[in-house]
């Protein structure tokens, strides 16, 4: 399949995209092509900048910069219609099939072959048309089933049906397989390679290699929203592609590992249950040390860390901190005991955004900052100006709105928030979720500098370079369990992605079954 | 104002924002025009001074106008300073993100407590406000709790205790109707002259209440996390603020003031009837919204809910004033409504893009 695709005319061209949100440049002036009929990997790590690119691609959003050329035209897309019309199809990392419809419906939702006239849907052609899409795709399937009676995998190919049926010249696919089990990816890379020889330039945005290396023909690498460079994969090896990923090296993102641990643990959880979100936690927390909690989505780490914080109620299990037993029933219990929380979406959960910087950083410690039930601007200003400086937080006036700082600013100013108040432990979850890698580093080392004063962390992140980067030790959930621990040398992408997946329990289970 | 942002031309290359470099005094008159009560002030000036010549007398050389006359203006002062009581007690349960549709029926209720047990009493004040404010604070704990415990909406909570307080105050004056005969040294309250001005009392009251909710509001502990609330209610919670009984205690304070103006609607019209307070919910939430609070909670002085009131009540006072009829005097007001929030809603939106 790769022996002639240097000889044929890219179908579609992105030359210098750039895109910023906010102060954050998710995308500077990458470029990019894809040829018929082949198979095209777009890979990188979290905040890459593959689903901005791809975006873009889809007309969802437009580029800042950079023009897009499609099968020799220059196109803007301003709407994802436009893209669709065009010939680009995009199959979402989350399935966007209404679940009560037919797979019809599904297919040919918006676009209806109609009976002329009325204005009622041709059900007959229908019918033949999602036939022959599915036919295509070489799925036995009765068009007239509902989505929701089917399983993911299937739904997977009614959405490659959907792309397929506008007679799409370029099929974009993100993470199609996070949901899929391994023959079902089988079946997914088949019906794929046969798109494929009929000239449909496939792109294949993934962050798992060895299917990059099962699959594609070419792949391009992203870092940090730039353009790292493209190799046919039958010229390069996965080696060679996770050193273009990763590109620096993680002593730079990361502060060296700490020595401050001490011995008796100030938190301990034991047998921690919520509902059916998580059951059955224990683990303890020591000062001076970050440990990492690693999972997939919808493992329940957030769910733990909020319980812990008190923000939901626990149904089982106890909490000890300080060596006594502690009842946690509400944040305001939390904070009293130094027990703080950062929440990964600080939009939603983190910040006030159209009060100011100074209202944001003051806002969990107003007690602090009155005195008989009056607050007092001038201890606001001072512990605003504090926090300022020891985050070095980009701002010119305190009393600007805090949605007008950029995102890592923003972040450091919900930071300050809880560097206001009292804290030794401080659950962090997703802490450098959406700002840049200077801020991601600025981050890291101020965790790394609070662990060293004797605050005992648990980072929550689904980033595994940052958990292994930032943690002494990881812990690994899976469905609502911790399935184990890695630490030291074990601290690898491997073991803890067996561990989430639910392959083993405990790290010394599999080596001793095998 | 965009013209002083054009210096930064090199601050496009930096992603931070450059510090921006101003002259102080600009700075500090930029800061007093931009607070959201300037333009309200300058509206009632406007609005004013419309109808000041509007009612001019057609004779040359008569000044002053029937509008800007002292017996007008001071006859504006009490009904005023009714609605801005309630209206303080609003705008705090909307900074909140709430709403409180029952301090109408309130008032009915509370006056009705308060005629039967001055009456009772044979005059003794404190025990009639006492009785008639607790009204207040019953109803507002239990929209309070119904909003917060029960997380029932507040449109549909206090809707529903609008119709249960207005019901019972119905009932009673329709078994033994209206309450009247009050006691002389209840009515006097009322009517008697303070600050040169009959009736007087409630308008003191009316001021106190402002000033100190306008203080409070910018600088107590308790009220500034109604802002906290109202700007991000699971961020609140999550920052440590006991956002239930926040919110609760806007409810119990709105409907204490009611029930305070309640006390003061009856002594004032010499009874007490089941139709007081009909429709001052909305026209309360108006002249909060016009004075700058938002419905999505988060905005609001107490100031500025004032001028709502003194807004509003210009209007109506002028196109009375002016002869025109009270129906089309509540078209006018309803107009002026929707092209304030509209306003507000563009110069938002301006802001935001910005």
């Amino acid at each position: 399949m790769t022996s002639n695709t240097s000889e044929r005319d890219p179908i579609l061209v992105v030359d210098g995209a750039s895109k910023s949100f906010g102060g954050v440049r998710a995308l500077r002036s990458v470029s990019f092509s894809a040829l018929p009929g082949e198979i095209h990997a777009l890979v990188g790590e979290n905040g890459a900048g593959k689903s901005t690119l791809m975006k873009i691609l889809a007309g969802n959003i437009t580029a800042d910069q950079g023009s897009i050329t499609f099968e020799g035209r220059t196109v803007q897309f301003s709407h994802p219609r436009d893209a669709q019309a065009a010939g680009i199809a995009i199959v979402h990392q989350e399935l966007s099939l209404a679940p009560n419809m037919s797979i019809a419906e599904n297919v040919f939702v918006g676009r209806e072959p109609t009976i002329r006239l009325l204005g009622f849907v041709n059900r007959r052609e229908l019918y033949q048309r999602t036939t022959a899409a599915l036919d295509q795709l070489g799925l036995r399937l009765d068009p007239w089933t509902k989505v929701s009676d089917i399983d993911v995998a299937m739904r997977q190919m009614v959405e490659i049906a959907r792309a397929i049926s506008f007679d799409c010249r370029v099929l974009i696919l993100d993470e199609p397989t996070s949901a899929l089990a391994d023959q079902e990816i089988e079946a997914l890379f088949a019906v794929l390679r046969r798109l494929a020889e009929r000239g449909v330039a496939i792109i294949y945005i993934s962050h798992k290699l060895n299917e990059v290396f099962a699959l594609a023909d070419r792949v391009t690498v992203l870092r940090d929203g730039q353009w790292v460079g493209s190799k046919l994969v039958s010229e390069t090896d996965p080696d060679e592609v996770i050193r273009m990923m990763v590109g620096r090296n993680l002593e730079q993102l990361f502060p060296a590992k700490g020595s401050a641990r001490v011995p008796e643990p100030i938190l301990e959880v034991r047998g921690l249950s919520r509902g059916k979100a998580f059951t059955d936690v224990s683990f303890d927390l020591h000062p001076g040390e970050i440990v990492g909690l690693a999972g997939l989505v919808g493992a329940g780490r957030t769910e733990v860390a909020r319980a812990i914080f008190g923000a939901d109620p626990i149904t089982g299990g106890t909490i000890k901190l300080e060596g006594r037993p502690a009842r946690i029933a509400n944040p305001q219990q939390a904070i009293e005991r130094g027990v703080l929380y950062l929440p990964e979406d600080r939009k939603l959960h983190g910040l006030f955004p159209d009060m100011s910087i100074r209202a944001n950083i003051v806002a969990a410690t107003l007690g602090d900052h009155s005195k008989v039930g009056m607050l007092l601007p001038s201890a606001q200003q001072a512990t605003t100006d504090r926090m300022v400086e020891r985050l070095d937080i980009k701002v010119a006036n305190t009393s600007a709105s805090v949605s007008s700082l950029s995102g890592g600013n923003q972040q450091k100013a919900m930071f300050g928030k809880w560097l206001a108040a009292t804290v030794k432990v401080f659950l962090v979850d997703e802490p450098t979720r959406g700002i840049d890698v200077s801020a991601k580093a600025e981050v890291h080392a101020l965790l790394r500098d609070l662990a060293d004063q004797g605050v005992a962390i648990l980072l929550v992140s689904s980033e595994l370079p940052e958990v292994i980067g930032a943690s002494d030790r990881v812990l690994v959930m899976h469905e609502g369990q911790i399935a184990g621990e890695v630490s030291g040398a074990e601290m690898t992408e491997e073991n803890i992605m067996r561990l989430a997946t639910g392959q083993t329990r405990g790290t010394h289970t599999h080596a001793r079954g095998a | 104002m965009p013209a002083e942002r054009e210096p930064e031309p090199n601050a496009a290359a930096d992603q931070e924002p450059a510090p921006s470099r101003q002259p102080r005094v600009g700075a500090a008159l930029k800061t007093v025009l931009r607070q959201r009560e300037i333009i309200t002030v300058a509206i009632i000036i406007v609005t004013a001074f419309v109808f000041h010549l509007l009612t001019m007398s057609s004779e040359p050389g008569r000044w002053p106008s029937v509008f800007v006359q002292t017996s007008n203006l001071k006859s504006m002062l009490a009904p005023l300073a009714m609605t801005a009581i309630v209206a303080v007690g609003m705008l705090l349960v909307l900074i909140c993100g709430g709403f409180d549709l029952s301090v109408g029926a309130v008032v009915a209720l509370a006056g009705l407590v308060a005629g039967l047990t001055v009456k009772a009493t044979g005059g003794n004040l404190f025990l009639t406000f006492a009785a008639g404010i607790s009204v207040g604070v019953i109803v507002g704990l239990i929209n309070g709790i119904v909003v917060t415990k029960f997380s029932v909406n507040p449109l549909i909570a206090t809707l529903g205790m609008m119709s249960v307080a207005r019901g019972l105050a119905l009932a009673y004056v329709q078994k033994y109707g209206v309450v009247s005969g009050f006691p002389r040294n209840f009515l006097d309250f009322a009517w008697e002259t303070h600050i040169w001005i009959k009736g007087g009392a409630i308008v003191l009251i009316a001021i106190a209440i402002a000033a100190l909710g306008d203080v409070l509001l910018r600088n107590s502990r308790w009220l500034r996390q109604l802002y906290y609330i109202g700007g991000n209610q699971d961020a609140a919670r999550l920052s440590g603020i006991n956002v239930n009984l926040v919110r609760a205690s806007t409810y119990v304070v709105c409907g204490a003031l009611a029930a305070l103006v309640g006390v003061f609607y009856a002594a004032r019209y010499s009874e007490a009837s089941a139709e007081a307070g009909v429709g001052m919910e909305l026209q309360v939430i108006a002249a909060c919204v016009i004075g700058g609070a938002s419905l999505a909670g988060g905005q609001g002085t107490a100031l500025g809910a004032v001028l709502g009131c003194t807004l509003m009540s210009i209007i109506s006072n002028g196109l009375q004033t002016w002869g025109v009829k009270p129906a089309w005097q509540q078209v006018a007001l309803g107009v002026v409504l929707i092209v304030a929030v509209t306003i507000d809603m563009f110069i938002a939106r301006r802001r935001s893009a910005r």
